[in-house]
């Protein structure tokens, strides 16, 4: 019995140890491997930030629209039936600013480069192009996951920002169709109810789900051992697992910063 | 002058199936080895075992008499990028053209200026007749000019050790005739190649010796 349980502890425990691991390792590579293939290397990273980040803008752009507009009719036709008038920048920010931004973004980005990254680094296993780069004397952490861990981080941390700017200001815009809410009065209630803090915390929850999405969507691209039906099947994983893991920093970010 | 390879008491097996069993091997710079067996006996593996590309789950592999698996990672890569290793279905890269697949070993050491390393790639692609592929993707070239194009981006650099896996097979006369020159060029310049083959011609004619893997254990012939 308790070596059925050890065995089941050391399977729970393997996979974020490796993935951990290969984090790791991949961030060594940025220094002990640095010199000529800089170049390169940096030239992968453009390349993730103009795929995760500048291709998302579209799809980002309409769900912090319609989350904003959501959002400000609601908060604006709701709140003040139970008096909560001057609750209605308090509210778009906690929803927008804190939980939804981040997450939804999270969201999108896995749905996106998470999956992409997942099957394209499974499919290169299965072809035998990662035993390639191999040859050529090229490290995969660094030519592969450095590159993507960077790429998408950066990527998620603007991709945030610009989804809270336009669910906030696109969203009013929007809404102005439907309500009677004066743009003075949006931007006295949402100053009064913005902190620096609001901000940090929405750029450092984003900075985190962008490592925490590209290490496990990279971890499980890599655990394709020879077959292509095991690409869809780490590709599940890899968002399952993102998205566990997005909702826990959440909530413990949450819960460190604002109880 | 190329490297030694010498494989000692080699053991690997794939979900507890024993592919090889206690291989050894000695491979001198400048000889040239064939390894024949059947279908799915493990050829491919023991090349890759070979080239520091599978970690057996014991024996030794050194490689200019260095234990290869005690190296750092990162001399581990140099090690392998010092070697050429022309795979089965080419190896490229599937979202890279043939162009930029080519020039990623040399792109990424810095071995040339930008403009060498397209002149370099424009004549090996001329000479082998790949010019109208050259910004086309792996996908829309057959099998045989992919392995074209793998055979271009082994030789690119002066290995210090070859590995042919199965060079002949699915490849036109032209493409087996330059492998054979490029076996034998090696030689002369002290560099070992270990090829896995069933093509009995193209063993005899270029190999010193060959070995024959039966039951997860070499033979000599």
């Amino acid at each position: 019995m308790f070596e059925a349980l050890g065995r089941s502890l050391l399977k729970s425990f393997s996979a974020p140890l490796m993935m951990s691991t290969m984090f790791c390792e991949a961030l060594k590579t940025a220094w002990t491997e640095r010199g000529k293939s800089d170049k390169l290397v940096w030239n992968v990273i453009f390349q993730q930030i103009l795929f995760t980040g500048v291709e998302a803008m579209k799809v980002v752009t309409i769900i912090a629209l319609l989350l904003g507009f959501v959002t400000i009719i609601q908060t604006v036709t709701q709140l003040p039936k139970v008096g909560g008038e001057a609750l209605i920048g308090k509210m778009l920010v906690l929803v927008v600013v804190r939980e939804l931004g981040p997450m939804l973004t999270a969201f999108i980005i896995i749905g996106r480069s998470g999956t992409a990254i997942a099957i394209e680094i499974g499919n290169m296993i299965v072809n035998h192009e990662i035993e390639a780069i191999e040859m050529m004397g090229i490290n995969p952490l660094r030519f592969i996951v450095l590159p993507r861990l960077i790429g998408v981080t950066i990527a998620v941390a603007c991709l945030s920002l610009y989804f809270t700017i336009v669910a906030l200001f696109g969203g009013f815009l929007f809404s102005k169709f439907f309500t009677f809410y004066p743009f003075p009065v949006f931007l006295d209630h949402l100053g009064s109810a913005f902190g620096v803090w609001d901000l940090t915390v929405n750029i450092m929850k984003c900075t985190l789900f962008g490592v925490i999405v590209a290490a496990i969507c990279c971890y499980r691209g890599f655990t394709v051992k020879f077959s292509s039906t095991e690409v869809p099947q780490v590709t599940t994983k890899a968002v399952v697992g993102s998205i566990y893991v997005c909702f826990l920093i959440n909530a413990v970010i949450t819960a460190f910063f604002y109880i | 002058m190329g490297y030694s390879l010498e494989l000692n008491n080699i053991t690997f097996s794939y979900s507890m199936v024993p592919f090889l069993t206690g291989v050894s091997l000695c491979v001198q710079p400048g000889e040239v080895i064939g390894i024949t067996a059947k279908a799915g006996d493990g050829k491919t593996t023991l090349l890759k075992i070979c080239a520091g590309l599978i970690e057996p789950q014991q024996g030794v592999l050194l490689i200019d008499r260095k234990h290869f698996w005690q190296l750092s990672m990162k001399e581990q890569y140099r090690l392998r990028g010092e070697l050429g290793f022309l795979f089965q279905e080419g190896g490229l890269i599937a979202n890279m053209t043939i162009f930029k697949n080519l020039a990623l070993p040399l792109q990424y050491h810095a071995l040339f200026s930008e403009k060498e390393i397209a002149t370099m790639i424009d004549q090996w692609l001329s000479k082998m007749k790949l010019m109208p592929y050259r910004d086309l993707r792996p996908a829309a070239l057959s099998s045989g000019l992919r392995r074209a194009a793998g055979f271009i981006r082994t030789m690119m650099h002066e290995a210090k050790l070859f590995f042919w896996d199965e060079p002949t097979e699915g490849v036109s006369q032209e493409l087996i005739a330059q492998i054979g020159e490029a076996i034998e060029h090696a030689k002369k310049r002290g560099v070992a190649s270990i090829l896995t083959t069933q093509d009995e011609a193209f063993l005899r004619q270029y190999t010193d010796r060959t070995l024959t893997l039966v039951d997860g254990k070499l033979e000599e012939r």
